[in-house]
């Protein structure tokens, strides 16, 4: 059905389904809402009417809280099938089914160009040569292109859930897309390049010459197999990034001696970046894919034939070109995939070796090591920064009930930063952000983030049970004579402790599962070493399972733990 | 020095524009047992707290022996801490420490705020406890004692840091008819120790029991009895 609404404003909204009239009305009444509010200041202000603004507001308040007491029915009646009216079309818009005959693809826009970037002159709109693949590909089946942001390390699953039809990011062919995905044939040949400090480009030509190095990569990638298979051979250290711009930089200022990565990204880099060389020896060779689900292998041999075409036709020629990208290792590639020659997924890594063969035990055989050591980190980080959290949270409470008034503003604004911004934010700034003043080791960093913003939650908590100790518990310290230090310590203290037990246990528990956020730091923690598995063996069943059972095997104890003392206590105090 | 522990000259205190205490004065010799008697809300409770200096008041001077306090100014720490030595008090409800042992609550203080070694602060403790009766709870938390047991524990708290003067406010309220005589002869006892008490009270049998002198609270005024 279709409705129409006519508003005072003069113009017309026509809406088509009946679920988006809420919408409409909801925008309508919002920008009313607004003019009314913002003439009526404009005019106050204006009119030199300051002083009566804090009563006009007043009366405003009191007028919209006499109207809400009037309207609760009408409200709860109209705004609220409004409100959900308004959302719903947003949600239904993400799935494909919504708009048939879109061909939807899904990629990543912060893996940024050439691959796919948000368009800097439309920033709602992505470029790159992976877009114009997307492009191409949804006119060979006879439709149009729609975009999917997806994160990048979760391209895979996203497309096995069917958010999308093929993933176009840069994907690499590896044995275990192979095995449980169903992936296009390779449309572009890269090569795996090392990348060093300028002053190092004649010392560290090779892998084998980084013995005891750090070396960074983008984690859940073929280079990072790679680094793991050789930190076992030649003693290297492999840093695993989220991204592929921090390796380069953390290379710079000296947090690592080497990035192993696609030529593509190393060169990309360069472009922008002083103060590193790509070595031209290459490590390996890979190969860029699209990746679709393996029920949709009819879908995939369509796609196949389009890209054919388009390497005979020279149309991704002519695309890699526009990019900048196109080399002599293309043609030879466009020739066997031509010729009907199988391309191994990587040519320079065994293959055989990979994890995507290895059975569910034998996998977590193998895997079940790294992830006690993820663990372990995450356990030995979470304790740390709980404890420095604790001291820090006393030391702020502790100054908001005691200090003077400029201590307790200060104090204030510290608190509602940390607390009012993202923790992923604060530990970005601390880790890259302060990197040119101060360069803290990425443990260091995740430790001190962690510690710095449950510090502003921890002293929330125990300021509150300072404050809930009966001042008649306080008056008795005082009057036997002890000094406000002495009562704060032997009195308040211990009973504000008790009452702040259960919170913090809360704390404790949701810490551990924060640490995972580190993990955007570089240090390999639980979740991060879980993904890394599941990215390798192309499941995340098994990794999950894991990943949970080690999580609750960490949090249980210490909630038993919690409550036993609670109860203890709980006979301690009336 | 003089005999008297106390002397409290016109002392006047509000809060906002209600006033609770108007020209309170009165003295008290050493070694008496001053019973303050009144209706709930006369104001005894504040004069106690005014004497242990819990309160600010507006008006009038609180000495106790040579330590004299003025109105007005917040007290400096060295003032506050010279009084307290001078001044204990048992509160209505008592609060202890409700995370320490009944023990623990009596020796706490002379051990961190007087400096006592801890085994010596500990015995007086137990002796205390025994001379109030309570030795056999000594381990007990608060919340396990019954109120007779929590007062005598509170005083056995308040006369381990030995101060010339003893504040009581309503030590009977929490007592039945035998634990008041049990009271009544610890007062006296306390009294033939050379010990100055001030007790808050509603119970005229109590007070008429035990004290030298009852002094009379009605609306914020104090009045001698004859």
């Amino acid at each position: 059905m279709s409705a129409q609404i006519d508003t005072t404003a003069g113009y017309r909204i026509v809406s088509g389904p009946k679920l988006r009239m809420g919408s409409v009305g909801l925008l309508y009444w919002t920008s009313r809402f607004s003019k009314a509010v913002g003439g009526r200041l404009s005019r106050t202000i204006l009119s030199g009417q300051w002083p009566n603004l804090k009563s006009k507001f007043l009366s405003l308040a009191k007028r919209l809280t006499v109207f809400l007491q009037n309207h609760v029915g009408t409200l709860i009646r109209v705004a609220l099938p409004a409100i959900i009216g308004a959302l719903v079309p947003l949600s239904v818009s993400a799935a494909p089914s919504e708009r048939a005959g879109e061909f939807f693809w899904a990629g990543d826009p912060e893996g940024g160009a050439p691959f796919v970037e948000a368009d800097p002159a439309q920033p709602d709109k992505v470029v790159g040569f992976d877009v114009e693949i997307a492009d191409l590909i949804a006119r060979g089946l006879g439709r149009k292109a729609g975009f999917i942001n997806v994160t990048f390390t979760s391209i895979d699953q996203s497309i096995e859930r069917g958010d999308a039809e093929i993933g176009l990011s840069g994907i690499e062919d590896t044995p275990a897309r192979r095995d449980t995905m169903a992936p296009t044939v390779p449309y572009y040949q890269f090569r795996e390049v090392l990348s060093v400090r300028d002053a190092d480009a004649s010392r560290f030509r090779t892998l084998a010459d980084l013995r005891g190095r750090r070396v960074g990569t983008l984690g859940g990638t073929i280079a990072y197999e790679i680094l793991l298979r050789v930190e076992r051979d030649f003693g290297i250290q492999a840093v695993s990034y989220d991204d592929d711009v921090h390796p380069y930089s953390d290379l710079v200022i000296g947090r690592l001696d080497a990035v192993l990565l696609d030529n593509v990204l190393a060169e990309r880099r360069q472009r922008a970046l002083r103060g590193f060389t790509i070595q031209p020896q290459s490590v390996a060779v890979g190969h860029y894919v699209g990746v679709l689900a393996a029920r949709n292998a009819p879908l995939r041999d369509a796609i196949d034939e389009i890209l054919r075409g388009a390497m005979q036709d020279g149309t991704l020629e002519s695309i890699f070109r526009k990019w900048g990208v196109w080399n002599d290792d293309q043609p030879g590639l466009y020739a066997r995939v031509l010729a009907g020659e199988p391309v191994p997924p990587v040519i320079g890594l065994d293959a055989t070796a990979g994890a995507a063969m290895l059975s569910g035990l034998e996998a977590t055989r193998r895997y079940l090591p790294s992830l006690l050591r993820a663990a372990l980190i995450t356990i030995v980080l979470s304790c740390l920064s709980m404890g420095l959290a604790v001291v820090l949270g006393v030391a702020i409470a502790s100054g908001r009930v005691y200090g003077s008034r400029l201590t307790r503003a200060l104090l204030t604004g510290y608190l509602e930063i940390m607390r009012g911004t993202p923790i992923l934010l604060q530990l970005f700034v601390l880790y890259y952000g302060i990197a040119a003043a101060i360069r803290l080791p990425a443990f260091a960093a995740a430790l001190l983030g962690l510690a710095l913003n449950y510090a502003a939650y921890e002293s929330e908590i125990y300021r509150g049970a300072l404050e809930a100790v009966p001042t008649g518990q306080l008056e008795a310290a005082r009057i036997l004579g002890l000094s406000e230090r002495q009562v704060l310590m032997l009195v308040r203290g211990p009973q504000a402790f008790r009452l702040a037990l259960a919170p913090m246990t809360n704390d404790f528990v949701a810490l551990l599962k924060d640490s995972s956020l580190v993990s955007v730091l570089t240090v390999l923690e639980l979740t991060k070493q879980t993904q890394i598995f599941a990215t390798n063996i192309g499941s995340w069943v098994i990794p999950g399972l894991l990943c949970a059972m080690l999580y609750l095997a960490m949090s249980l104890p210490l909630a038993a733990l919690a409550r036993r003392l609670e109860r203890r206590w709980k006979r301690a105090t009336a | 020095m003089s005999s008297m522990v106390l002397r409290v000259q016109a002392l006047g205190l509000r809060r906002g524009v209600r006033g609770v205490l108007e020209g309170v004065t009165f003295d008290v010799p050493r070694g008496e047992l001053v019973a303050l008697m009144g209706p709930s809300g006369s104001g005894k409770t504040t004069i106690l707290r005014a004497i242990a200096g819990l309160e600010r008041f507006q008006s009038g001077t609180v000495q106790v022996e040579d330590l004299a306090i003025d109105s007005g100014a917040w007290l400096t720490p060295a003032t506050v801490r010279a009084l307290r030595r001078k001044v204990g008090m048992v509160f209505q409800f008592h609060h202890l420490f409700e995370h320490l042992p009944a023990i623990k609550n009596v020796w706490l203080a002379p051990v961190h705020a007087y400096g006592v070694p801890l085994r010596e602060a500990e015995r007086r403790a137990r002796e205390l406890l025994a001379v109030l009766g309570v030795e056999h709870r000594a381990a007990a938390l608060p919340r396990e004692l019954s109120g007779g047991e929590a007062q005598r524990v509170a005083i056995a708290r308040a006369l381990a840091v030995d101060p010339p003067l003893l504040l009581m406010d309503e030590p009977t309220a929490s007592l039945d008819q035998a634990r008041r005589i049990e009271l009544r002869d610890l007062l006296r006892g306390l009294l033939r120790d050379g010990r100055t008490l001030i007790v808050a009270t509603h119970d005229e049998e109590f007070a008429r029991g035990c004290a030298s002198r009852v002094l009379r609270v009605i609306e914020g005024r104090v009045f001698e009895e004859g």
